[in-house]
């Protein structure tokens, strides 16, 4: 089961600060969905938003998985955030641990996640014997773990080197075809998004808006392949062209309006 | 395989001989000079002993200076044991209601800026003399790096880790033992060694104010001009600082290995 998400007539601020004035947005049940913009335009506080970390000072956010159920979300932050005194075992055991799993099923369910993440022979290590790639894959398997309707990822892969990034982006798209859950990943890649989403939003700056909303048009099962193809090169062109046409859109908009430069919006 | 860990287990022996090395040499240096000048009458035994002296003085006051490390060893322990867990219990509920620490925070700092010394005199009046008033001396001395240091300790956990507790909906009792507690135990421990040191240096205050212990037999000496048995005591009662602190440190390792950057060696680091 995935979640299906809806912010209706979302408005947040901090302090002076404006993030959201009035953002809509719908995402479908088992979407893959990547979040880009620019640096503090509030695409960790959408995700925050998602979570129920954050609550909006006006309108709705919605996480529906029907049936009364309450959905169950895992958050993937920008840093691995491993327990440093847990083992790996013991920290992708945490959420069904907070969960109220009986303790019984949680061991196995933790190793399980660990071995799906390639991670089996590193249960008893702890998160300092670990390399960058491999802690973010314990924090992936801890994200998993409780088979989540809605996954958020904060930008998780930005720290990592190319070759380890791949694998990962990989192993993250083989994940969301085998659970189909909701998956709403933020970037600032821009290559990225368009090797791992069907849908790429991009965000303005503050108060954030939606500048481009666009389905991919690359085929649902990706490989390493797929990176150096043109059907790939010419998805990453057409991405950038429609974005540039939004940029171009919004800064007319915005100049009629009173004023707006496009080096602002993206330096 | 096995040759291996003897190796390493050899070099181990060996880095920490020259560890005590390292301590003991500067040591040995300051006391021959110190016999040097002495003897030479550069320094007045007056002012100072001769460390033979104080040797001696170890041997022939044997029985008087291992009742009074027996009576203050007992008072600072139990004072550290006393002092933490109330610490510990104030930090706690301090952590857990912005009210208790508005209302007790203030009070522990203006305690903790009482000098130890003024006070020890009421503590005979409260406490009567001898091991009650060492014990509250040394009581009211260390407990305010454990409250400071685990207030803090219970604070130090990174927002993520609070995310993903509020995030599975983690009620206040998980969050403290999974999250907040763990997280503090480091800063725990260093206020404990703190507060080890401080206990002694308490716990012979309240001795020279109400008496018995080490206390009184530094106080007594002095008195009597007796230099060598002067710090023949002063010397037991940092030995015995050492040895306290010793044991929170070894209390440290056992709690926070494998885990925490101070209990790993330096090859595992990474």
């Amino acid at each position: 089961m995935s979640a299906r998400v809806k912010l209706t007539d979302v408005a947040k601020r901090f302090r002076d600060s404006i993030i959201f004035d009035d953002l809509d947005l719908q995402i479908d049940p088992g979407s893959f969905v990547a979040v880009m913009g620019p640096s503090g335009c509030g695409k960790s506080t959408l995700l925050r938003l998602l979570a129920g970390l954050e609550m909006p000072d006006v309108g709705r956010v919605q996480v529906d998985v029907g049936a009364q159920a309450r959905p169950r979300i895992s958050f993937v932050f920008q840093e691995a955030q491993l327990l440093p005194w847990r083992s790996v075992l013991q920290n992708v055991a945490l959420p069904l641990e907070l969960d109220g799993v009986d303790s019984r099923e949680v061991s196995a369910l933790a190793r399980d996640a660990l071995i799906r993440v390639g991670l089996g022979e590193a249960l008893q290590k702890y998160p300092h014997e670990l390399s960058g790639g491999m802690k973010m894959r314990v924090s992936l398997a801890r994200a998993l773990v409780t088979r989540p309707h809605l996954l958020l990822l904060d930008e998780p892969f930005a720290a990592l080197d190319d070759v380890t990034r791949f694998r990962l982006q990989n192993d993250l798209r083989a994940f969301w075809l085998a659970e189909r859950m909701t998956v709403i990943f933020v970037t600032h890649s821009m290559t990225e998004a368009a090797y791992l989403a069907d849908r790429q939003i991009m965000l303005s700056r503050r108060p954030a808006e939606i500048l481009l909303d666009r389905v991919s048009e690359l085929p649902t099962h990706r490989q390493d392949a797929l990176r150096v193809s043109s059907v790939y090169l010419f998805e990453i062109e057409k991405l950038q062209s429609q974005l540039q046409d939004a940029l171009l859109q919004a800064a007319r908009q915005s100049r009629a309006q009173g004023g707006w430069r496009l080096d602002e919006e993206f330096p | 395989m096995s040759d291996h860990v003897l190796n390493s287990s050899k070099l181990n022996s060996l880095k920490r001989l020259e560890g005590l090395g390292r301590v003991l040499v500067p040591f040995l240096i300051l006391c021959g000079a110190l016999e040097l000048a002495v003897r030479m009458e550069w320094i007045s035994p007056f002012v100072l002993p001769r460390p033979t002296a104080v040797l001696l003085s170890l041997v022939a006051d044997r029985a008087e200076l291992w009742t009074g490390l027996r009576e203050t060893a007992l008072a600072s322990s139990l004072a550290l044991v006393v002092s933490a867990s109330v610490a510990l219990m104030m930090a706690l509920v301090m952590s857990q209601s912005r009210w208790a620490r508005q209302a007790l925070l203030p009070y522990a700092v203006f305690f903790q800026t009482v000098p130890i010394i003024a006070l020890a005199p009421m503590l005979v009046i409260w406490f009567g003399f001898g091991f009650p008033t060492a014990l509250a001396s040394a009581v009211v001395a260390s407990f305010f790096p454990v409250l400071a240091s685990a207030l803090a300790g219970l604070d130090s956990a990174e927002s993520a880790w609070v995310d993903l507790f509020r995030l599975h909906r983690a009620s206040s009792w998980q969050e403290l033992v999974k999250l907040r507690l763990p997280a503090s135990l480091p800063y725990i421990f260093a206020g404990l060694r703190v507060s080890a040191g401080l206990a002694v240096i308490g716990c012979i205050v309240g001795e020279f104010i109400g008496g018995g212990g080490l206390g009184s037999v530094i106080d007594a000496a002095r008195t009597q001009q007796k230099l060598d048995k002067v710090f023949a005591a002063v010397f037991l009662s940092s030995a015995l600082g050492f040895l306290l602190i010793g044991v929170v440190g070894q209390l440290a390792k056992w709690s926070l290995s494998p885990w925490h950057v101070s209990t790993r060696d330096q090859a595992s680091r990474t």
